[in-house]
C-alpha cells in the first residue's frame, strides 16, 4: 500500500494551484478578452501542428512498415529519432538556420505562428510514427487481401479497410501530439508565439502576485486533462479492436516514380528533422570558434549537472515505479485504479503549470525546500513516474502471475519470490523506464527554470537562455552535447518500441 | 475407491469462494486418498481451477482443508502456499523464462544437495541432456515435462495439475498422458487433475469428480460414473446420451424404444446412451433414419421416432444406413430419473 504515496504527486499540483487562486478569495486575475485570445492562439497552433504531424507520421509509418524501401528498418528508426530533439533545440536550429547570418537561408526568421508550427509539427511527428507502426502491424493482412479480391484498388483498400482499422491509433497519437503542443514551452517561448505556457511564464516573471500565473496554469491543466481523458478513451477501445495477424505480410514493391517519391519523402524528413539541426548547430559552433567566442568554458559543468540529475531521477523513478506497477498489474481493484489514474494524471500536466504549482507549494508550506536540488528531483520523479510505470507494467503484463504462484507453491515466501521471480522479470521494463526518464529529465526545461537552485545551470537552461539572448554558438554547443548524451538511452528505448 | 493405506491426502470441506457476484465454489467438498489420482471434470467456469487454487493456497476461501491430516485452512488458519507442500502444474506451465531447465527444477529444492535431485527428477521425466536449455527453446511436450519435474522435485505430498494437456497437440496428448500417469505411479504421488476433457478424465483417473456451478455432483470410479450417473445432467455431460420424457406407473415406464423397470412414479426422464440402441430392419418400423455420421470403426445414426423424439444409435460400420430408411429401434439398457416437477 506504499504505492498509495504515488497518488500525492498527481494531486498536489492542482490542489496547490487551486488554493493559490481561490484561497485568496478575489475575482479572476486575468481579463476575459486576454483569456479568449490565448485560448484561440493555443488551439490554432494545436490543431495545425496535430494535423501536420499526423500527416507526416502516417506517411513515415506506412512507408517503413509496408513498402520495400532499401534500408527499411534503418529508415524506421531514423524517422523515430527526432523525438529526442527537445523543442527548444529545434527552435534554436530554426533561429540559427535563418536570419541575417543564417547558416542555411538568409531569410527573416519565421518568428510567431509559422515557426512554432513548423518546429512542433516536424518534431512531434515521431509520436504518430511510433503509435501507428504497431497499429499497422496489428491489421490482419487478410482483411486487405479480401478487399482486393472484391475488386478494390490500392487507394480504395487503404481508404476503406486500412485507415478505419488505424483510426484508434491515429486518434490516440493525434491527442498525444495535441497534449504535447498545448504543454510546450521551449519552442513557443523562443519563437515568440503567445500560448498559455508563454503567457504563464511572462506573468510569473513579470509580477510579484502569483495569482494570475496560477489562474492560467489551472486553466491549462484542465485543458490538458481533457485531452488526456479523450486519449485514454480511444486507447481503451483500441485494445478491443486489435488482433494478432497470423502470417507475415508481403511488402509492397514500389517502382518508378512511386519509389523515387517515397524515398525522397522519407529522406527529406530525416534530413529536416535530424540533418538540419545537427548541421546548423555544428556550423554555429565552428563559426563561433573561428570568431574567437567562448564556447565551452562552462559546458563541462553544465553537462555534469544535467547528467547527474538525470541519472538520479532515472534511478529514483525506476525504484518508485516498481511498487506502483506491481499494485496496478498484480492487484487490480479500486485502489490500484486510483493509483493508475493519478499517475497518468501527472503525465498530462504541462510542466510549466507543475512548476508554478510547486513554487507556490514550496513558498507556502515547505519554505526550506524552495530552490533546492532535492525539491527539483522530487518534481522530476513526479513528472517522469508515468513513463517508468508504463514501461514496468509492460514487462509485468508479459509475465503471467502464475509464475509468482508457482514460486510460492515451490516453497518460496513472498520476499524470495519478489527477489528471484518478479524483479528479474521486471528488469527490461525497469531499464527501459529508467532510460525514458533519463531522456525526459535531461531535456526538461520549464519546471527546471522555475525550480532550480540559484546558479544551477543545466544544458537545457543553457540552450534556452543563450538562444533567447542571441548567443547561438554557446547554445549550439550545449545542444550538440545534449543530443550526444541522449543517444545511448535512446537506443535502449528504440529497440524495445520498434521490435516486432 | 480406497487405497491400501486408507489415509486421506486431501480433505476439503464446504469450500466457498466468490469473485464479486460470481460464485466460484459453493460448499465444495472433496476427499482424495493417498496415492490416488482424482480428476475434477466440469464445463468451463464451473470453479474447478478455483478449487485447485484454494487447495494450493493461491486463493483464500471459506471452509476447511486438511492435507495429510494437517489443517491448512479454516476460519482461523491460513497456511501460505509455500508451507503447504503442494506441487502445482499450471495450464501454461509457468516455467520461469529467465532460468534454465535445471534452475527451474532446482528452484523449490533446499540449498545443498540440489544437483542430484535435479538429475533424478529429470531422469524420471526423460529430460536428461536438456538441463541447460531455456524454456523457450523447448517443445510444448518438453515444457510440460519440465513443469512436472519442477513440481515433483521437492517431493510434495500432493500434486495439483490444472489442464496440463490443453496446450499440447492432439497427437501428442495421448502419449504424454500415458507417460504422466506412469510417472505419477512411479513417484507414488497423490494427484488432482482439472480438466474439461471427459475422455482425458476417464482415461487418467482412479476417481472422477463431476463439478457443476461450484460443487461436486458425483465422485466415482470412471466406469461406475459412466454407467450409473446420479442425475440426468451428468449422464448427458459424460458421453453421449438422449432423453425421452415419459410417465412411470406401477414400477414400469414405457417408451417408443422399449419398457423398463423403475422404482419411480410419475413424470420421468429416460436416458439412453447411443451404444445401448439396437436396430433391426425386418420388423414393424418405429423410426426413420434422419441422418448418419460415419467414423470408420463405427457410425452414429440419428433416428426420428414416431412422435418426433430423436435418438442417436452407435452402430458397427456395416450395414450402412441411409437417410429415409425405416427400421425398428430398441434400447437394451436405460437410466430412469424423476423429471423436474414443473
Amino acid at each position: 500500500m506504499a504505492a498509495g504515496v504515488a497518488l500525492l504527486p498527481g494531486l498536489i499540483p492542482p490542489i496547490s494551484l487551486a488554493i493559490q487562486v481561490i484561497g485568496r478569495g478575489t475575482a479572476l486575475a486575468i481579463p476575459a478578452a486576454r483569456l479568449v485570445e490565448l485560448f484561440a492562439s493555443t488551439m490554432l497552433l494545436t490543431v495545425a501542428v496535430t494535423l501536420t504531424a499526423v500527416g507526416i507520421g502516417l506517411a513515415t509509418a506506412w512507408l517503413t512498415t509496408r513498402a520495400d524501401l532499401p534500408f527499411r528498418r534503418g529508415w524506421m528508426t531514423l524517422a523515430a529519432l527526432p523525438l529526442v530533439v527537445p523543442s527548444y533545440v529545434a527552435a534554436l536550429s530554426l533561429i540559427a538556420a535563418t536570419g541575417p547570418n543564417g547558416v542555411l537561408l538568409e531569410v527573416p526568421t519565421p518568428f510567431g505562428f509559422v515557426g512554432a508550427w513548423l518546429v512542433l509539427s516536424i518534431f512531434t511527428a515521431p509520436m504518430v510514427h511510433l503509435t501507428v507502426i504497431p497499429g499497422l502491424r496489428a491489421i490482419d493482412p487478410a482483411t486487405e487481401e479480401a478487399a482486393t479480391g472484391l475488386g478494390a484498388g490500392r487507394w480504395k483498400v487503404f481508404g476503406t479497410v486500412t485507415l478505419p482499422q488505424l483510426r484508434p491509433a491515429l486518434v490516440s497519437s493525434a491527442l498525444l501530439v495535441g497534449l504535447y503542443t498545448v504543454s510546450d514551452f521551449g519552442a513557443v517561448s523562443l519563437l515568440r508565439y503567445d500560448t498559455f505556457t508563454r503567457a504563464i511564464y511572462s506573468l510569473y516573471r513579470g509580477q510579484i502576485d502569483r495569482r494570475p500565473a496560477a489562474t492560467l496554469s489551472l486553466i491549462l491543466m484542465a485543458l490538458a486533462i481533457v485531452i488526456l481523458l479523450l486519449e485514454r478513451r480511444t486507447r481503451g477501445r483500441a485494445a478491443l479492436h486489435s488482433q494478432r495477424p497470423r502470417r507475415a505480410r508481403p511488402l509492397i514493391n514500389l517502382t518508378g516514380w512511386r519509389f523515387g517519391l517515397s524515398l525522397s519523402l522519407i529522406g527529406s524528413y530525416a534530413l529536416l528533422a535530424l540533418g538540419v539541426p545537427l548541421f546548423v548547430m555544428a556550423v554555429s559552433v565552428v563559426r563561433g570558434l573561428e570568431a574567437g567566442q567562448p564556447v565551452g568554458a562552462t559546458l563541462g559543468a553544465e553537462a555534469a549537472r544535467s547528467l547527474g540529475v538525470a541519472v538520479a531521477a532515472a534511478l529514483i523513478t525506476a525504484l518508485a515505479a516498481f511498487p506502483v506497477a506491481m499494485v496496478t498489474t498484480r492487484r487490480p481493484g479500486r485502489l490500484s485504479g486510483w493509483v493508475e489514474s493519478a499517475v497518468w494524471g501527472t503525465y498530462a500536466l504541462p510542466h510549466i503549470t507543475v512548476g508554478v504549482a510547486a513554487v507556490g507549494f514550496a513558498l507556502q508550506w515547505a519554505r526550506p525546500l524552495y530552490q533546492t536540488l532535492v525539491f527539483l528531483l522530487i518534481i522530476y520523479v513526479a513528472l517522469c513516474l508515468p513513463q517508468a510505470v508504463g514501461a514496468v507494467q509492460d514487462s509485468l503484463r508479459r509475465a503471467s502471475p502464475d509464475l509468482e504462484d508457482a514460486s510460492r507453491g515451490l516453497g518460496r515466501g513472498p520476499f524470495s519470490t519478489l527477489l528471484h521471480i518478479t524483479l528479474p522479470l521486471a528488469t527490461p521494463g525497469l531499464l527501459a523506464g529508467g532510460a525514458l526518464v533519463f531522456l525526459s529529465a535531461m531535456k526538461e526545461l520549464p519546471a527546471t527554470i522555475l525550480l532550480r537552485p540559484n546558479g544551477f545551470e543545466t544544458l537545457a537552461i543553457r540552450i534556452w537562455s543563450s538562444t533567447s539572448e542571441g548567443f547561438l554558438t554557446r547554445a549550439s554547443a550545449a545542444g550538440l552535447v545534449l543530443l550526444l548524451v541522449s543517444i545511448v538511452p535512446l537506443f535502449l528505448v528504440m529497440t524495445r518500441d520498434l521490435g516486432d | 475407491m480406497t487405497s491400501a493405506t486408507d489415509r486421506l491426502a486431501i480433505r476439503a470441506r464446504d469450500l466457498t469462494k466468490s469473485f464479486g457476484d460470481a460464485v466460484a465454489l459453493d460448499h465444495f467438498s472433496l476427499d482424495v486418498w493417498e496415492g490416488g489420482v482424482v480428476t475434477l471434470l466440469g464445463p468451463s467456469g464451473c470453479g474447478k481451477t478455483t478449487a485447485l487454487r484454494v487447495i494450493a493456497g493461491f486463493e483464500s476461501g471459506g471452509g476447511s482443508i486438511e492435507i495429510h491430516g494437517r489443517r491448512v485452512l479454516d476460519d482461523h488458519i491460513f497456511i501460505p502456499p509455500e508451507k503447504r507442500k503442494v506441487g502445482m502444474v499450471f495450464q501454461d506451465y509457468a516455467l520461469f523464462p529467465h532460468m534454465t531447465v535445471a534452475a527451474n527444477v532446482a528452484y523449490g529444492l533446499p540449498k545443498g544437495d540440489r544437483t542430484r535431485r535435479v538429475a533424478t527428477v529429470l531422469e524420471l521425466v526423460g529430460l536428461i541432456g536438456l538441463e541447460n536449455r531455456m524454456p523457450n527453446e523447448l517443445s510444448g511436450g518438453q515444457q510440460q515435462r519440465v513443469a512436472l519435474a519442477r513440481a515433483l522435485a521437492p517431493e510434495p505430498e500432493v500434486i495439483l495439475l490444472d489442464e496440463p494437456f490443453s496446450n499440447l497437440d492432439a497427437s501428442l496428448r495421448d502419449r504424454v498422458r500415458r507417460e504422466l500417469r506412469a510417472i505419477l505411479t512411479e513417484a507414488r504421488t497423490t494427484a488432482v487433475f482439472v480438466t474439461h476433457d471427459q475422455e482425458e478424465a476417464l482415461a487418467t483417473s482412479d476417481i472422477v469428480a463431476i463439478m457443476k456451478e461450484g460443487k461436486i455432483l458425483q465422485a466415482d470410479a470412471p466406469a461406475e460414473l459412466y454407467s450409473n450417473p446420479s442425475d440426468p445432467w451428468i449422464a448427458e455431460f459424460l458421453g453421449d446420451a438422449d432423453v425421452i420424457e415419459s410417465v412411470a406407473t406401477n414400477g414400469r415406464v414405457d417408451t417408443p424404444v422399449g419398457g423398463f423397470d423403475t422404482d419411480l412414479d410419475g413424470k420421468v426422464s429416460v436416458i439412453i446412451r447411443p451404444e445401448n440402441l439396437q436396430i433391426s430392419l425386418g420388423e414393424t418400423p418405429n423410426a426413420v433414419v434422419a441422418g448418419t455420421e460415419f467414423f470408420g470403426h463405427d457410425q452414429l445414426v440419428t433416428l426420428a421416432l414416431h412422435g418426433g423424439t430423436r435418438v442417436r444409435a452407435r452402430l458397427g460400420p456395416r450395414p450402412v444406413y441411409k437417410t429415409g430408411d425405416t427400421c425398428r429401434v430398441r434400447a437394451t439398457e436405460a437410466r430412469v430419473f424423476q423429471a423436474p416437477s414443473n
